[in-house]
């Protein structure tokens, strides 16, 4: 955790870091997830989506870098990876692994709108960016888009997608 | 924080007057944008904004909703859309757009709208507080989205 920051004279800076804190490491838990998972699409998605697959795998490898790095400025310590995430519903077919895809992406897209209200200037520019990204790639998998991406309280669709198991 | 309310409700209501200047050119693409203008109508809403419809479902051909972006919420700043004037000139017809005359411009020129508003919200979410940042930053991810689904396969 972050210890005693000397602190630039900003009253509340410890509270404002550790609620930052918090959110990139739920962030990070969900990129982690993300890769896990997206090995399993990888697996089913077929030949013709193959090469979205790899780069939406790459792009949450890139954010899953780019948060460890993050919580280790900010004093703490990355959350590891599980060793296995139980997926929401089996996936047999390619289209069970487009349904994944387009649910880990909504379940990104939530930590990272957290993110932006926890953080400022840049890490905030950095959540927004990630939103808009996981929300594209959402629309991709799923053909169709949502008004109010990473809102779960807007949306009534469950967030639940791979969790860790045990 | 009100002002940057008011001004996103403006812009969104902006938005949803373009789509209904193309749906009154095209009427056959009300169809495929209907579902996306819609949702820009609840991000109006979202706003505290409010878009006078005249047909009751908005996949409907939209030719004579008037998109106000007076925000019925906020109290005291008016929403006044100085900026592009486009938000309460939307009566009908195509609301002064210069629509362009083949559907794939015209959807073209929605994709672009869309995509250039998420930028702007994009710089605008650093300056607001954290929930209202929460919720610009979400809307610009849609309106991203959005602009993919307008503009994909062609």
């Amino acid at each position: 955790m972050s210890g005693s920051d000397d602190g630039e004279g900003r009253k509340s800076k410890s509270d404002g870091d550790s609620a930052v804190l918090k959110a990139v490491q739920a962030a990070l838990g969900a990129e982690h997830a993300a890769v896990y998972a997206y090995g399993v699409v990888g697996g089913r998605i077929g030949e013709g989506r193959q090469d979205e697959a790899r780069a939406a795998y790459d792009a949450h490898r890139a954010r899953r870098d780019e948060l460890a790095r993050t919580v280790r400025d900010l004093g703490g310590e990355p959350e590891p990876a599980a060793a296995a995430y139980a997926l929401p519903f089996a996936v047999r077919d390619a289209a069970a692994a487009a349904r994944l895809a387009a649910e880990l992406e909504d379940r990104v897209a939530g930590v990272y709108s957290d993110l932006v209200r926890a953080a400022e200037g840049s890490r905030r520019r950095m959540a927004a960016d990630a939103l808009r990204e996981a929300a594209v790639r959402a629309v991709r998998w799923r053909g169709g888009s949502v008004a109010f991406p990473g809102l779960a309280e807007r949306s009534g669709t469950p967030s639940a997608s791979a969790t860790p198991s045990p | 924080m009100e002002l940057a309310r008011a001004r996103a409700a403006s812009d969104s209501a902006g938005l949803v007057a373009r789509y209904d200047a193309v749906i009154a050119a095209h009427p056959a693409l009300a169809e495929r944008v209907g579902a996306l203008r819609e949702e820009v109508v609840r991000h109006v809403e979202a706003f505290g904004g409010e878009v006078a419809a005249a047909g009751a479902s908005g996949a409907a051909s939209g030719s004579g909703a008037a998109a106000s972006a007076a925000p019925s919420a906020a109290p005291s700043a008016p929403a006044a859309p100085s900026a592009s004037g486009s938000a309460s000139a939307s009566a009908g017809g195509s609301g002064g757009f210069d629509v362009p005359s083949d559907k794939k411009g015209a959807l073209a020129f929605l994709a672009s709208a869309e995509r250039s508003l998420a930028d702007r919200r994009g710089a605008a979410l650093l300056e607001v507080p954290g929930e209202l940042a929460r919720l610009l930053a979400s809307v610009a991810a849609a309106g991203a989205a959005h602009a993919y689904l307008l503009t994909e396969g062609d």
